[in-house]
């Protein structure tokens, strides 16, 4: 059976990991590096229970209940913003620490290991110098923020951005309706897990209308639309931001080449047609610090000081 | 499922297998005890929380009806714990999934978990490999145990070894690197080849728990990964710490430039009055300052905080050995030792080599345990 086969859009990775398995060269440590939500944790999971599976028959039920017992998902604490190095001491190290008591191998992920502490990171290598033999560590990252020490011990297994016929696959699947699929799709831009919140998302017209009222009013001369509209993205923050996000790039498209068929979201020529003309290059410049600003929602920051910086950089490219 | 069995009976094989189950964990299996009635095994409960399992039998009922069911462990005991002492008669209600449970006049009933997948406990793999008496594993725990490290960074510290050399000589080990406990036996002549393996400490303390004080044999059964210690109608199976435990005869001192015997009792108050006095800010340790003379021993133990003890044992014998000797110990380390030793021994004797080189402490009429103990290096 091909455990990979639910993991959609990641050929590279998943053959790779395939192939270790059916060689049974499983190393040590693997860093699962890509985008956020483009199937990394599901990969790790298929793989995880792969390796375990093998010689432990009755794992699935374990794995149902979520209490395999040589199965360890390392994540960062509720209410902190850094995986701590308490998490790496006293957690991953004492289970390490003990043999197997199903299968032979015992694994652990790490989520979001980008977010480890210094001394976090630190604290693993000793673990990832001198693994006990059974020991797998997955580590799970979303950007290269990571000790090149740690990345220098694991086998890289890279994951690309997903297509958006991949990711409205996925969306399918799920039984969510075709062209709501379609729309999510291209919104998530590559990632799975943008795409689903999208298409669960009760208020989707809503947060779509919202979206572009920011950018009409933005695009106006009143500096206090800043705030408004900081305020109005309260709504669902991160997905009205990635919607914006969508509709800037577009408008710059739009307005330079007049082509629609170039464009990413329906509608999006006949807003950029009804607003200032924007210079390409303030566009530009804006979109990369947004793309900065919005990580910010993932760490402890008040989301509505991430809005107001975000409106800001768009109310000054239409102003510059 | 329906039995009749006596309270105390009941009681007694509850106790030995609820804490085996997770109090923590949500997932229902793992906090769940496990009944299973038999006309011809009797009753038999098992609880695992994956970490460590217990499962253990009676016979000592009368099964009307077999069956098998599982319950929240921890309700359960306590439950049973509070029941008065007389015939217990214990029912599954099919339909309400209820367990009922009636004694004399009065009843109860406690919820059972529906559905549930208990995860075998993996013996399969268990091979048998030696037995020991139950008083003599036990003494051996007692006296390493607490000698283990809470936490380490080299988990191989946080356990106790069982190391088995040629003829049947078994050596149980614990150390946190500043102290080490070593207790020695042996085991029935036709031992099998020399082993060691790691137990935790958590499986140390549930064994202790779980021994009787009797010359009955236990056995020990091993695989790759688990370790398991049963007789008849019990069982405990536990994980085994990964990891080679370092040579501990190395750092166990062979020759002393001073012995001192003093009185266990004597050293026991002294230590624990020294207690008191809280730790330096400078050094997070409470330690004692010991002054070695011929003929006495003076004590001290200072804070700037709170004060200062100092006290002066007279010594029966004189110290063997040149000159006086200052050194200092982590209080509590030397008064765990003592404590331990405090019913057996009328007098302890203190092998000590120099203010740095490790002490070791030894029951003079007994020479099947010792303790070292690595001295404090202070300012002063």
């Amino acid at each position: 059976m091909d455990i990979f086969f639910s993991i959609v859009g990641q050929e590279r990775a998943s053959s790779l990991l395939q192939k270790s398995l059916e060689t049974g060269t499983i190393s040590h440590a693997y860093l699962f590096l890509g985008p956020a939500g483009v199937g990394k944790m599901s990969c790790a999971q298929a793989f995880a229970q792969a390796i375990i599976g093998r010689d432990d028959n009755d794992a699935m039920v374990f794995f149902r209940e979520r209490i395999h017992p040589d199965l360890l998902i390392l994540e960062k604490e509720e209410g902190r913003s850094v995986i701590s190095k308490e998490q790496i001491s006293q957690k991953l190290e004492p289970w390490l620490g003990l043999k197997p008591y199903r299968a032979s191998h015992r694994v652990a992920i790490i989520r979001d290991s980008q977010l480890m502490s210094n001394e976090a990171a630190n604290a693993l290598l000793k673990n990832l110098e001198e693994p006990p033999e059974y020991a797998v560590i997955i580590l799970i990252a979303d950007d290269q923020n990571i000790l090149e020490t740690i990345v220098s011990r694991c086998q890289l297994v890279r994951f690309n951005s997903l297509a958006d016929k991949d990711i409205e696959q996925i969306l399918r699947n799920r039984e969510v309706e075709p062209l709501k699929a379609a729309q999510a799709a291209s919104l998530g831009q590559g990632s799975v897990a943008t795409a689903i919140r999208f298409a669960q998302q009760e208020d989707y017209e809503k947060i779509w209308e919202t979206s572009r009222n920011i950018i009409t009013e933005l695009s106006g001369e009143e500096i206090v639309e800043v705030y408004k509209s900081a305020e109005r993205m309260e709504l669902a923050p991160e997905l009205i931001v990635n919607l914006l996000i969508s509709l800037l790039r577009d408008i710059n498209i739009y307005q330079q080449t007049r082509k629609e068929e170039l464009l990413v979201l329906p509608g999006s020529s006949e807003l950029a047609s009804s607003i200032r003309k924007v210079q390409p290059q303030h566009l530009t410049a804006a979109l990369d610090k947004i793309m900065n600003l919005k990580n910010y929602y993932r760490s402890n920051v008040n989301s509505l000081i991430i809005n107001v910086n975000i409106s800001y950089e768009i109310w000054q490219a239409f102003n510059s | 499922m329906k039995f009749m069995i006596e309270k105390r009976d009941l009681l007694a094989i509850t106790s030995m297998v609820y804490r085996a189950a997770s109090n923590k964990n949500t997932i229902p299996v793992l906090s769940g005890l496990l009944l299973e009635s038999d006309p011809d095994t009797g009753l038999t409960m098992t609880a695992t929380d994956m970490e460590i399992g217990i499962r253990a039998s009676t016979d000592k009922i009368e099964v009307m009806e077999k069956g098998s069911v599982l319950v929240n462990a921890h309700y359960f005991f306590d439950f049973v714990r509070l029941l008065p002492e007389s015939q217990i008669f214990i029912e599954l209600n099919q339909e309400s999934a209820q367990l009922d449970i009636k004694y004399g006049r009065s009843s109860g009933f406690i919820n059972t978990y529906r559905d549930y997948e208990y995860p075998a406990l993996p013996l399969k793999k268990i091979k048998p490999c030696f037995s020991i008496s139950q008083e003599v594993l036990k003494e051996a725990l007692k006296k390493t145990v607490f000698a283990a490290a809470g936490t380490h960074f080299r988990q191989v510290f946080t356990g106790v070894l069982f190391d088995l050399g040629e003829g049947g000589k078994l050596n149980v080990v614990a150390s946190d690197t500043h102290r080490l406990a070593r207790y020695s036996c042996n085991i029935n002549p036709d031992a099998p080849e020399p082993l060691s393996f790691i137990i935790p400490t958590r499986t140390a303390n549930e064994i202790l728990r779980l021994l009787d004080d009797s010359p009955e044999e236990i056995n020990i059964g091993l695989s790759n990964n688990n370790v398991s210690f049963y007789r008849k109608n019990f069982l405990l199976l536990s994980r085994l710490i990964e990891g080679q435990y370092p040579n501990y005869e190395q750092v166990i001192p062979r020759s002393f430039s001073y012995k001192v015997k003093l009185d266990t009792q004597v050293l026991a108050d002294t230590l624990e009055r020294a207690r008191v006095i809280p730790s330096d800010d400078k050094l997070k340790i409470q330690y004692t300052r010991f002054k070695f003379e011929e003929n006495e021993v003076e004590v001290n133990s200072y804070s700037e905080i709170m004060g200062e003890i100092t006290e002066v044992i007279e010594l029966k014998d004189p110290v063997e050995g040149e000159g006086e000797l200052n050194i200092s110990f982590n209080t509590n380390y030397f008064f765990d030792v003592v404590k331990m030793l405090e019913g057996e021994a009328k007098e302890l004797l203190i092998n000590l080599s120099s203010i740095l080189g490790p002490a070791m402490i030894v029951n003079p009429q007994k020479d099947n345990y010792l303790y070292v103990l690595v001295p404090l290096r202070t300012s002063n």
